[in-house]
């Protein structure tokens, strides 16, 4: 095996896309499910991350190098925090480290489906846990600033206090997570792997 | 009639610092950014994206208004959505103005900022990746309809999973495929 | 100029193309022929460098440009010296705007601002581009995209141009006038073409290489290729060598006797795609007897494709009805009984094998499974039946997709541009198909087409599409109609 390679023009295109197609998927299943945000916040982000697990491990494997799961965090980053969620940016650069120490090692890694499913899983997790973190960090006073109504954040303070979903949160999306790899990693065996979009890597 | 042509470098300027800015304004100070980006197109001599923009401010602001006096938890969700989209604003009015510099002289700050090549080319079609995606969605979309594959028929409901086969897979293998031709592109033109 | 010695280039382990040994010298214009797959796009590749830059492990022998070796050029320096236009210049455009595009690549040679500007302006007047210099590359039509890709690539005088197969989505004028630019090209320009349309290219090139299952296996001189009798060229797959070579090939369709009633009719249908802007078409009006089969021909950008999709429900009109068997047709009807062939074939394809895409959202009785084992094998595909539809070739996905359409059994069947792309070979069989489907269910066929000889043997009647005005018909029996072109 070669050492590990640096990023060409190529992967810099695919990261900086993928994340973008997964930003508008996920900004797409947020709308869509966002009716549960008072009955059941905490499962919304493993529901979002979900069909986000196919675009991660196509790019993942395409890519195949260090420093994808860390671009794919900083762009999202970066989204959230042009959306106004500023803490969201530091918060994913050290996501995306996490990520890249799970990854890290030894260059097969990169290709190989457990350990991308492992880093997705504690990813997507982090992530999910991403909104709490800011309602822990930052408090009532920016939900305010975003005008939720006050009934609502009532609603998610009680869901961010109660240990029980907050470790349901993380678990949840974690589970969730590693299921939509498994999930992915069938369709993309079906289809890109078939059609040869993933071959002699 | 001729308008003045703001600098390049001076329009990345403003762009970071509008983003920046972004970051730490409350929705009132959003309001303003966004009226001067809308002015900020006028000046370059962009009347159509600024009057669309222009619109789609007031209206925004005035549904928020609207969505602020009720108590109501439903409307109050879609209050949030309008909230990030009227953060947004001013990062897309000023990334449609940054739009406007030609390619090769954007190309050539980015290059006095010391940005490696491979990034700036990236940089400059994830810019144009939105635009593409549109129409790609749209072809997928008429193609999924000669398949009588429309939302409304029964067997998404039977397997869901078929929702990823079906509208995600050939969006990923569009892209996919993009990424592939746009960097041969990206190399032959240098 | 370019030497290859014994190359080799392999992909999934298997050889595309085997021992090429080529020599090419400066300003020589050259052209690869042969068959769909045969892998002149391939050969193309490599030359360009492409093939290096995705994966060099995958190339042996040794090619070398200018007496150095292909993968010790950088690629700075390769695009000083090559000039690529592809088959689909859709996603070979960066910039917002034509000018754009242009001063892009110069900015990539010259620093100076004014003499970027003076070069742009010279290249702008050469390929009389004034009228798209605001215009974004992406709203061309294809044969605009073409002139334009072209333009860019010669703006900055190449010594080598690389074009895989420029005329595919062209029509006539454009294509004749692709040839006039290519016979403007300076003489010490090189070139090098993949095309499978002959005819345009006879006056411009000096060498044709012809190519199957990857190895060279002949070269003629132009005048050796005209020798040719019209059965040994289409035993080699190759097109026709002139515009309106009917009377050579096969015998006219026949004629369905004229009926009544009518099938679909349109009423003042317009549309346009965007409210501010003209209207693409204006009150257009069309009556279809079942049975029928149409061309629908006319300059690119037009509105025939709109205009089918519009009649396959995929868009509402923005005025005007459409009656499916004299009733008013909804838009979910129209999808249900009128199946579109896309332009653009790989949009169409979701599953993950030939033999489940044509049973797509169909069930499969014994009945279709026997026809869809019929058309596959009628539509020489049937040995691909487990492939991925993504691997196969261009021409391969259209007898896919049309085959999936012919078993779905519409009442209406809409082709956009099945011929583009096509060797002969398989030209002909989609004739006998399409033949052979009509004959069998009388299932009418609404064809639209830039190729004169394949709508002369399956349309009964061609409809030309003009800008702004109502559709004029022509029956094809009997008249010359390569005037219409």
């Amino acid at each position: 095996m070669k050492k590990v390679k640096k990023f060409t023009s190529k992967d810099y295109v695919a990261v900086v896309l993928y994340s973008v197609l997964a930003y508008i998927v996920m900004a797409a299943m947020g709308v869509a499910f966002s009716f549960l945000l008072p009955i059941a916040w905490p499962l919304i982000s493993g529901i979002c991350l979900l069909p986000v697990s196919l675009i991660y491990l196509l790019m993942a494997y395409r890519v195949g190098k260090r420093g994808a799961l860390f671009g794919f965090s900083l762009v999202l980053g970066l989204i959230y925090a042009l959306m106004g969620i500023v803490i969201i940016l530091p918060y994913s650069v050290v996501l995306g480290i996490i990520g890249e120490l799970i990854l890290g090692g030894n260059p097969k890694n990169y290709r190989n489906f457990s350990r991308q499913a492992l880093a997705y899983g504690v990813y997507a997790a982090g992530l999910g846990f991403g909104d709490m973190f800011t309602l822990y960090l930052l408090g009532q006073q920016f939900f305010e600033k975003m005008k939720y109504t006050d009934s609502l954040i009532d609603k998610l303070q009680s869901f961010a206090t109660n240990p029980f979903w907050v470790g349901g949160n993380l678990l949840f999306t974690f589970v969730l997570g590693v299921f939509g790899c498994w999930i992915s990693e069938k369709i993309l065996n079906k289809h890109f792997r078939k059609a040869g979009y993933l071959d002699d890597f | 009639m001729t308008f003045k042509k703001i600098d390049p470098f001076f329009q990345i300027l403003t762009f970071v610092l509008i983003i920046s800015l972004t970051f730490f304004v409350s929705l009132t100070e959003s309001f303003v950014l966004a009226l001067f980006g809308v002015a900020y197109l006028f000046i370059q001599g962009a009347f159509k994206p600024g009057l669309k923009y222009l619109c789609v401010t007031l209206l925004t602001s005035l549904l928020l208004i609207l969505i602020l006096r009720t108590t109501n938890t439903y409307i109050g969700l879609l209050g949030w959505l309008i909230t990030i989209l009227f953060k947004l604003l001013p990062t897309m009015i000023f990334g449609v103005s940054l739009g406007l510099i030609p390619i090769n002289e954007l190309r050539s700050v980015m290059a006095s900022f010391k940005i490696p090549n491979q990034l700036q080319m990236a940089l400059i079609v994830g810019l144009r990746y939105f635009a593409i995606l549109s129409d790609e969605l749209h072809e997928i979309r008429q193609a999924r309809l000669t398949h009588g594959l429309s939302f409304r028929n029964p067997i998404y409901f039977r397997r869901p999973l078929l929702i990823m086969d079906y509208y995600l897979v050939p969006t990923l293998m569009r892209t996919t495929k993009l990424i592939d031709d746009l960097s041969v592109a990206a190399y032959t033109e240098g | 100029m370019l030497k290859l010695e014994h190359v080799e280039y392999l992909v999934n382990k298997k050889n595309i193309l085997s021992d090429i040994n080529l020599e090419i010298k400066d300003g020589e214009k050259v052209a690869f022929i042969g068959p769909s797959g045969s892998g002149k796009s391939s050969l193309l590749q490599l030359i360009n460098g492409v093939a290096t830059f995705f994966n060099e492990d995958r190339i042996n022998g040794t090619l070398s440009l200018k007496n150095k070796r292909l993968s010790e050029w950088s690629a700075n320096e390769l695009t000083k010296i090559i000039g690529n236009v592809f088959q689909d210049p859709r996603n070979q455009f960066f910039a917002k705007n034509v000018a754009d595009e242009l001063t892009l690549r110069l900015g990539n040679f010259l620093n100076d601002t004014k003499e970027i500007q003076r070069q742009s302006e010279k290249i702008t007047a050469d390929f009389k581009l004034e009228g798209l210099l605001k215009q974004s590359p992406a709203k061309l039509s294809s044969g605009q995209k073409q002139s334009v890709a072209f333009a860019v690539a010669t703006s900055t005088n190449p010594e080598l141009l690389v074009m895989d197969e420029p005329s595919a989505n062209l029509d006539l004028p454009e294509i004749l006038h692709i040839r006039d630019l290519l016979l403007n090209l300076p003489r010490k320009t090189s070139l090098i073409i993949a095309e499978h349309r002959l005819f345009y290219l006879l006056p411009v090139i000096d060498r044709f290489i012809y190519l199957k299952d990857g190895q060279i296996k002949a070269e003629f001189t132009p005048h050796q290729l005209k020798s040719l009798t019209a059965e040994q060229r289409s035993k080699m797959g190759l097109r026709s060598l002139e515009i309106d070579s009917f009377s050579e090939i096969a015998a006219h369709i026949r004629q369905t006797e004229q009926k009544d009633n009518k099938l679909l009719t349109a009423m003042n249908v317009s549309f346009g795609y965007n409210r501010r802007q003209n209207k693409l078409l204006r009150e257009i009006g069309l009556a279809v007897t079942p049975g029928e089969s149409i061309g629908l021909i006319g300059k690119n950008g037009v509105g025939k494709s709109t205009f089918a999709k519009l009649l396959a429900g995929l868009i509402t009109p923005t005025h005007g009805k459409i009656f499916l068997e004299n009733k008013r047709a909804s838009r979910w009807r129209l999808q249900k009984e009128v199946w579109y062939v896309m332009q653009e074939t790989t949009y169409q394809l979701f599953a993950d094998s030939v033999w489940r895409e044509l049973f797509l959202n169909l069930e499969q009785t014994p009945v279709l499974t026997a026809e869809a084992e019929q058309l596959l094998r009628d539509l020489k595909i049937g040995h691909l039946k487990e492939r991925h539809p993504a691997t196969l070739s261009g021409g391969e996905k259209q007898r896919l997709v049309l085959a999936t359409a012919l078993l779905h059994h519409p009442k209406i069947l809409i082709l956009d541009e099945p011929s583009s792309g096509l060797d002969q070979e398989s030209l002909q069989c989609i004739i006998r198909v399409i033949r052979k489907h009509r004959e069998q269910f009388s299932t009418t066929f609404l064809t639209i087409s830039h190729d004169p000889q394949f709508l002369y043997q399956v349309c009964e009647r061609v409809l030309v599409f003009k800008k702004n005005a109502q559709p004029l018909t022509y029956n094809v029996q009997g008249e010359r109609y390569s005037a219409f072109f």
